[in-house]
């Protein structure tokens, strides 16, 4: 599976933009949760994209969702 | 997945035969049974085929078949990362909370934050007594392995599936977000007494009272999309206690009106039948139990122990968790 590079703006986008439509419980709740300390702490967003960019690359399961970011 | 209620006569010889199992009943039942690879949790309140019932004999036992390996590791108060440390490469993990407990307080705190907790499904229940015993008697854990067993403390078992089985946890919830105002507390916690109501500060309590709300249906938050449920415990004067906490600064709305609880509750149930509930693991909540009046009444849909709060990665209140194992087709999601 091909993960986008941590630079890529999509994992940023993921956090601050539209809230995307996500299949997998998993990734619904570590989206939602990321998102949150996001809005509440924004200088974090460098962290919580490595986070999100980690968790895509480490699960094949969750593969289905990153046409979705 | 087997799902079977049986006595613990017949759950012995499972075990005996060396099956990975979980396994939920009474205390005694689950003192009663013989060392082996399962771990049990404590509840008398079950869904059968047969109906709801409280029973303190027999044990509603899951074999989970495919597993290749399996470790028991006891979570505590202060090691939550037991629930994460030492899993296994392709499997699931299968945790037990007893409640009213420190674990059981810290765990719905902290889980949601825990490092790697998505990477691999969890799911699992907090444990109980029947309602009539609360306060004599102290939900429960067993370790299988050991026969110890835990009132203050939880048990993981971390499955190890073969390679081409694949586990994938999910939520069945009854409810949705109602089209009321949105409901923002300032504190993470398991009580509130204030709160914003589309942005105007209000007590909580007096809100509820005034608006005479129906505290048998949860407030409702979508996680990306998850309704996630919490549940009321009590509506005190000046305070209202949750069954789960509810996270500062996430947007809650009661949940929306289902007519009916119980003829809805027993709808849904019908319509988890026709997708296949009977052969996944899964457990449902004391609250809906009791709100949709299910003692002696057959749904004939979800089968399983009826729990105290229900985990599916974080914990979860008036919702049904399952999880499914299947063949493989992570090439073709890929």
């Amino acid at each position: 599976m091909s993960i986008p590079a941590i630079s890529d703006p999509k994992w940023r986008s993921a956090l601050t933009g539209a809230e995307p439509k996500v299949n997998s419980l998993a990734t619904k709740l570590l989206l939602s949760r990321l998102r949150e300390e996001v809005r509440h702490n924004p200088s974090g967003i460098g962290r919580a994209a490595a986070e999100l960019h980690e968790f895509f690359a480490n699960n094949a399961f969750a593969a289905r969702d990153l046409v979705n970011l | 997945m087997l799902n079977q209620f049986i006595s613990t006569a017949q759950a012995g010889r499972l075990i005996e035969s060396g099956a990975v199992l979980f396994v939920a009943g009474s205390g005694q039942a689950l003192a009663s049974l013989p060392k082996g690879r399962w771990i049990g949790g404590s509840t008398p309140y079950f869904m059968t085929p047969d109906g709801g019932m409280v029973d303190h004999e027999h044990v509603f036992c899951t074999v989970v078949e495919g597993a290749q390996d399996m470790r028991i590791a006891v979570v505590r108060e202060d090691d939550l990362q037991a629930i994460v440390r030492d899993r296994l490469p392709s499997g699931f993990s299968y945790v037990l909370i007893p409640a009213f407990t420190g674990v059981h307080k810290r765990f719905a705190l902290e889980a949601p934050g825990l490092p790697k907790l998505y990477e691999q499904p969890l799911v699992g229940w907090v444990t109980g007594v029947e309602l009539t015993e609360l306060g004599k008697v102290r939900p429960s854990v067993v370790d299988g392995g050991t026969g110890q067993i835990h009132e203050d403390a939880g048990l993981v078992m971390h499955v190890g599936l073969s390679q081409n089985v694949f586990a994938e946890a999910d939520i069945v919830n009854l409810f949705t977000q109602g089209s009321g105002p949105d409901i923002v507390f300032p504190e993470t916690g398991f009580s509130a007494s204030q709160c914003e109501v589309d942005g105007k500060r209000v007590d909580f309590a007096s809100w509820l009272r005034e608006q005479e709300v129906d505290t048998s249906l949860p407030l409702v938050s979508s996680y990306a999309g998850a309704m996630i449920n919490v549940s009321f415990q009590a509506l005190l004067p000046d305070q209202v206690e949750f069954y789960a906490p509810v996270v500062a600064g996430r947007v809650y709305r009661l949940a929306a009106p289902v007519g009916d609880y119980a003829e809805a509750y027993g709808s849904y149930c019908t319509g988890l039948h026709a997708q296949g509930a009977g052969k996944a693991l899964s457990f449902n909540c004391i609250l809906n139990y009791q709100y949709a009046a299910l003692q002696g009444r057959t749904t004939g849909g979800f089968i399983g122990p009826v729990t105290f709060g229900e985990i599916a990665y974080i914990l979860l209140n008036q919702t049904l968790v399952r999880l499914d194992l299947s063949s493989a087709q992570l090439g073709a999601a890929a």
